[in-house]
């Protein structure tokens, strides 16, 4: 502590014999010597704690971008609930009121043309589980996505997110709720 | 005399850089141990919420009543049976999860594991009751949970994702 303290503390330079003429900048006498030394101590410190201080500011700034993005990615999944919750796909049955999209309203809609409708360039929709080896698109046998809706721009940027698929189904003679893990993917214009 | 003032700053410097190293060091080692916390992620709380809906094979009943896995880890914490398959809820869900899951994390580039658990809470007293780990949880952890109702029983149910 002495040490750095005597290091930090302001010097006395030793400059009242030196007749400073061009020729005195040769640093021919000590103290000359001592303010080269203490130049270049304090620049060292002063770049050093630059260092520290960049070092801190890119931990800081990495921590910033990956918040930042996973805000927008939130974002964005806030936006597409806008998506599920329309008439158009939504599931009405209870205990799935919350992400759940009526598979039939989908078929139908994947058929018919209602591109008036959409606030999103394109509506695509994922089955995750059960799991398949080839994508197979509806309505076909085996079928495992859906496009609701295609504007066929190009400059689209997708976002997607979890959902549940349902569908009524019938066996041994009774309805019941059958609900398949989907993903859905809303592409929007792309505007960098 | 000269040579030892230079030598005495030299020393000073050397100091103050390894305290600073020494603060960087202290600072790496908090910031990478609250590092390991979950961070809670809109994406995984959806994907628990459809994992949620899904319709299971099993019915505890009849046919076709089918539980979704809400109902079916309300099955496991009641320790029921799958009449159907002739399984145990909790070893039909744990099967079930490994299966979902496992998809997931194929079909999901950038996850390379997860921890599924499910907690009981009576009178503000968790116990844990399920518990499934895959894969490494080294990488950026986000999770979600959600709250299942059985009989005034909160069961939690949290679902944590690593990603690279």
């Amino acid at each position: 502590m002495v040490m750095i303290l005597s290091f930090l503390e302001k010097k006395k330079f030793s400059r009242s014999k030196k007749n400073y003429n061009n020729k005195s900048f040769g640093f021919h006498n000590k103290g000359d010597i001592r303010i080269q030394q203490t130049a270049f101590m304090i620049l060292a410190v002063f770049f050093f704690f630059v260092l520290v201080g960049l070092f801190f500011l890119g931990y800081y700034s990495k921590n910033l971008k990956a918040r930042t993005h996973e805000l927008e990615k939130e974002q964005t999944i806030a936006s597409l609930q806008t998506l599920i919750d329309m008439a158009e796909l939504s599931y009405d049955a209870t205990g799935y009121e919350y992400l759940s999209l009526d598979e039939d309203k989908i078929l139908i809609m994947s058929v018919e043309d209602y591109s008036t409708i959409w606030p999103v360039s394109s509506i695509k929709i994922y089955k995750v589980f059960p799991a398949f080896d080839k994508l197979v698109k509806c309505p076909n046998p085996g079928c495992n996505y859906y496009v609701v809706y295609d504007s066929g721009q190009e400059e689209i940027e997708e976002y997607s997110t979890f959902i549940s698929l349902c569908r009524k189904n019938k066996e041994f003679g009774s309805i019941y709720d059958k609900c398949e893990i989907a993903k859905l993917s809303a592409g929007v214009e792309n505007v960098e | 005399m000269l040579n030892k003032k230079g030598q005495s700053e030299m020393v000073g410097f050397v100091l103050i850089v390894v305290l600073v190293i020494v603060a960087i060091m202290v600072f790496l080692v908090i910031s990478i141990k609250s590092g390991r916390k979950d961070v809670e992620s809109k994406d995984v709380e959806n994907l628990l919420a459809s994992v949620m809906s899904y319709t299971t094979e099993c019915a505890i009943v009849s046919e076709p009543r089918y539980d979704s896995v809400e109902d079916l880890i309300k099955s496991c914490f009641d320790n029921d049976k799958c009449s159907n398959l002739e399984k145990m809820a909790c070893n039909y869900l744990e099967e079930l999860m490994e299966e979902i899951m496992g998809d997931i994390i194929r079909s999901e580039g950038a996850v390379s594991g997860y921890k599924f658990n499910i907690i009981s809470k009576i009178n503000d007293e968790e116990n844990p009751f399920f518990n499934l780990e895959s894969g490494n949880m080294t990488g950026v952890i986000l999770g979600g949970q959600r709250v299942v109702v059985s009989e005034g029983i909160e069961l939690i149910a949290r679902l944590s994702l690593s990603y690279d």
